[in-house]
Order: structure tokens, then sequence, then C-alpha cells
């Protein structure tokens, strides 16, 4: 994996799957950029690229924003 | 004991009653139970006063009740128009008007109920059913298919597939959509069982692996998404659906990347690739994918055209011939005209989708020649969403775009209002505090797939040469301002 900070890598996945960028305080789904459908591309993307895996009941907390996926993924990769 | 689609009557009667035809979350239903519940099913519809040659709207949601009804309409020479509850109320009555539809039945509470204040026969004999989609203009569209049409398709299902004796299918897809035939006429013409799967046991993984494991489905067919959302859950694999052997795909392009993650919980399951409009009645090509798949992302094959269709190019646009091809849009020679014509005696249809045909017939679909979209297998035209924006308080123009990511592919819509009092001309900005609930509002009018992911405000439309909003404009100030927004907070 790269050296870029975690939060820049997560931001890099989210913004690959959903074709925009996104600030790392963004409130991801009660905005609107993500959806269910992307939830599932980003879940995996970061499977993928950390390792842990965000469980499917979870989605809307740490999906939030960059900044809790990056947190959620501190503390469980 | 099965369905015969060509007489529209059950067949093979003395033997397999006891073998089971249909199950929702409540119970399950035998074969003898399904015919008998059909006819008696007539009988009542009968005395409510329905006569062949009109319009039934039903509605409900995965209810046994709901396929009992479209068997009792079948039989009876009752064109049916099904309406999944994801429908709101409003949209609902739009669409019994549409139709002049003196009845409804409402599967939920089994029960018929008065239709249109002005009920009419239709003008067109021998529908099997009317099918409604997205209409550019606002008002959904209805598509007519004929009962011809759709027992040439059960009998595609039934004759190409090899799916072996009495399978069981998966049943996810709403009925309002047409690719939910494919379950529903796979298990009936094959004397199978339909396994009717509602939203709340869909919801929960576990409990939806478990149900379709009960109900040891062999045949799953969906959208390409709905089976992406499955791979989150990690009981989503061969040892936890032994009997699951074919996947059937439509709606949407299906990618070499999803065939293989499939191949890796499923290792000897078949998948099928398939495609074709609502106006050709569900499908029109299909291709069983093999192994080895090509790299990359690009789409794989929707196959080649079934035995009674007829595939051609007009100026890169796909045209379909053959007798699966609808009766026209209900009560909109307008519409009709514009799509519809003859070729070789047969009639064909112009599907405004681009596509190429290699040597082989195999056909590679190239996106749309106008505003229609496929969101997660949706057919949405953007017209229509557009139409249901200018509902909300206080809006008079309004514009969806489609954001797309670099690579083409699809991610969601975005919903613009034209606020030129507001902000200067295309600039965006936040909306009215009077929109604050547009989503709540908007659910009142579109069923939930139509809503867009965000709205925001602009000045002035960007317009196109011709005059038209220019879509592509108003994406590209979208992403401006995200870009702006996460360098102003990094």
């Amino acid at each position: 994996m790269s050296d870029l900070p975690l939060k820049q890598q997560l931001a890099e996945i989210i913004e690959n799957v959903i074709g925009t960028s996104v600030a790392h305080d963004d409130l991801l789904i009660e905005s609107g950029l993500v959806d269910s459908m992307t939830a599932v591309d980003i879940v995996m993307a970061v499977k993928n690229a950390f390792g842990c895996k965000v469980p499917a009941t979870e989605i809307d907390e740490h999906l939030e924003s960059v900044d809790a996926l990056a947190a959620f993924v501190q503390n469980n990769r | 004991m099965h369905f015969d689609f060509d007489r529209c009557e059950f067949a093979d009667c003395s033997q397999g009653g006891s073998a089971p035809a249909l199950r929702d979350s409540q119970r399950v239903l035998d074969w003898a139970g399904l015919q008998a519940a059909v006819e008696a099913w007539v009988v009542r519809a009968t005395g409510e006063g329905i006569v062949p040659g009109t319009a039934l709207v039903l509605s409900g949601h995965k209810q046994i009740e709901f396929v009992v009804a479209m068997l009792g309409c079948l039989r009876m020479g009752v064109t049916y128009v099904p309406l999944d509850s994801i429908n709101p109320p409003q949209r609902l009555q739009r669409i019994i008007e549409l139709v002049g539809a003196g009845h409804c039945y409402d599967a939920g509470l089994d029960s018929f109920r008065a239709g249109a204040a002005a009920a009419a026969p239709l003008a067109e004999a021998g529908l099997a059913y009317i099918m409604f989609t997205s209409g550019s203009t606002g008002d959904p569209k209805g598509v007519q298919i004929g009962r011809d049409s759709l027992a040439l398709f059960a009998g595609w299902i039934r004759d190409c597939l090899a799916l072996g004796p009495q399978p069981a299918f998966m049943n996810q897809m709403l009925f309002s959509f047409d690719f939910s035939l494919f379950d529903l006429c796979g298990a009936l013409a094959l004397g199978g069982q339909c396994v009717l799967c509602p939203r709340e046991v869909i919801a929960d993984p576990d409990t939806f692996v478990g149900y379709l494991a009960e109900g040891q489905v062999q045949v799953w067919a969906s959208t390409p998404s709905f089976v992406r959302q499955q791979l989150l859950n990690d009981a989503f694999t061969a040892e936890h659906l032994p009997a699951l052997q074919v996947f059937v795909f439509g709606a949407e392009s299906l990618t070499p990347a999803l065939a293989r993650q499939l191949w890796e919980r499923f290792p000897k399951a078949r998948i099928i690739n398939s495609y074709g409009p609502t106006e050709a009645t569900c499908s029109t090509t299909w291709i069983e994918i093999q192994p080895p798949l090509e790299a990359g992302v690009q789409p794989l094959s929707i196959g080649r055209a079934k035995p009674y269709a007829e595939l051609f190019l007009d100026d890169g646009e796909l045209c379909i011939a053959g007798d699966h091809v609808m009766r026209g849009y209900l009560n909109r020679p307008d519409l009709s005209e514009a799509v519809l014509f003859e070729h070789n005696g047969k009639r064909a249809y112009r599907s405004g989708d681009l596509a190429e045909i290699d040597a082989q017939g195999r056909v590679f679909f190239h996106g749309r020649r106008d505003d229609q979209i496929k969101l997660h297998g949706y057919r949405i035209e953007l017209g229509e969403v557009d139409a249901g924006l200018t509902t909300l308080p206080g809006v008079s123009t309004a514009a969806t775009v489609a954001l797309r990511r670099p690579d083409g592919t699809l991610v969601r819509m975005i919903g613009f209002i034209e606020t030129p009092e507001l902000l200067p001309a295309a600039t965006l900005g936040p909306l009215p505090a009077a929109l604050a609930d547009w989503k709540q509002r908007l659910a009142g009018s579109l069923p939930a797939y139509m809503i867009p992911s965000e709205l925001l405000a602009c000045g002035q439309f960007p317009a196109t040469l011709s005059d038209k909003v220019d879509r592509k404009r108003l994406a590209a100030l979208y992403q401006e301002a995200r870009m702006k927004r996460r360098k102003e907070t990094a």
C-alpha cells in the first residue's frame, strides 16, 4: 500500500467508487454522496486494501465520513 | 403439473399436484392448491363484474395472491397491470386513470376495489399485460404485450436454457418490472417452484440466505447490482446455498469482474447474461458466459438473438423484430409511431440502445441515444424525474443529471432546480430552506429509485446550442464545486 496518509488513501478509494471528490468531513451517506450500492463497493475496496470489513449492519456508522472510516480502519486493520 | 402459457391453462394435472408451486414469507402452495386458488379467484373476479378485454390493476408486493391474480387474468382473458407497492399512491392512481381500469385488486388485502372514474375497455385485443415504464414527458407509459408474446418468452425459458426438471426459482425483482416474469414463467412453465422474496426478507442478509436455502433455490435471476450487494454477506456461498446452479442477469451491464467474484463463491454455477427492453417482452438476446473471461471491466456481450427474434442495426441503433415486440404504448399512438415499424412482415422496435454486433452475432451494448438511463437495473427517463422535481413548491424548472465515473459507468442521479432570483447564472448553491424536506415530498409522487441522491439550486441553467438544458455542463459544475470543497478543507 502507498505511503499516503490513511485518510487520503481512503478518500481516493471512495472517489474512485463515487466518481467525485470528497472532503474528509463530508457526510457521505447523509448528503447522498454514497448510496447503498456504492457503499457495497467501498466496503469491498476497503477490505481488499486493508483487510478489514465493515459489518453490513454498521455501514451507516463507519461510512459516515472519510474521518469515520479512517477511525474504523485504524482500529481494525 | 405446469402452466401452459400457449393455452393459458394448467396442464398435466393428473401428476405432481402435491409438489410446491409458490412460496412466500407466509406459506407454501402446492400445484393442486395453486390451480384451485386460481379457479376460485376467477369466480370472484367474474362476480365483481370483471370481463375479458378489460384491464385489471394488480397491486401488492410478493404475495402468493399476486401470482394467483396474474394467472387468473390470463385464464380469463383479462389484461393485468402489475404494480408493486414501491409506487406511491399518487403514481398508482395516475396509472389506474391512464389505463382506464374499472377495477383494482390489492394482493396484500386480497380484495377488489373500484378503479378509474372513467373506465374504458382496451382498444387492443389479446393483451397479456401492460407494464408501465418511465416516460420522458413525466407520465409513465404503458407497454402492451400480447398473450402470444408472453408464451414465446415462457417457451424460451422452457426449451432453451436447460434448467432441468421442476427447478426452483428465486423471485426478487418487483412485479412492476418485466424481468420478474423470468422466474414466474420459468417456474410455472416447467412445473417448478417460484420462491417469492419480499423486501423484509431480503433486508436481513442471514434471513435471506436461510430463506433461499429452505426453498432450495436453483435458479437466480437478478440485476448485477442486486447480486453485488449480496457479496457483502459472507454466507452467500455455494456451501450455504448448495442447490443454486444458475445465475441469470439482465437489465444492466454485467462485467467480467462480477462474474469472476461469483465463480469464486459458486465455482460450479452457470452464468447467463441476457438483454431486452420491456417493449420486446423481457428479453431478446442471451448468452452463457464461459471462462476464461476477458480481462478488464468492459461489459460482457449481451448475447445473440433468441430463435424468434431478429436483430439488426440502423445507424448504430439496435432494432428488434419478431412476434415478441409490443402492441404499442397504451393510448399513445404518437409514441408508438416513433419507435414501431414493420420489418419482413413482423413488428419491429427501435430500441434507442446503441450496439455493435460481431461476426458471431454477439451483441455488445454501447449506451443510449437519449436521456434514458439504467440505474442499478431501474429504467429511468431523466425527463420524468425532472417533471417530478417541478412538483416541489416554488420549483418551475428542474433538470436531473446522471453522474458517471471516468469510465462512463453510472453512479447516481443529481437533481438541480433553477433559482435565477437567488443565484447568478450557472452557479450552484444550497437549496432554499422551504425545500429542506424535498426527499419526503418527492416520495409522494415518485418511487424511491427515481429520487435523485442530491438536490442543488442553480442560477439560470446552462443551455445547449439547441436551447435545451445542458446536462453535461451541470454535471461539470457539480464536479467543480466538489473539487473546490475538497481543496478548501484539505
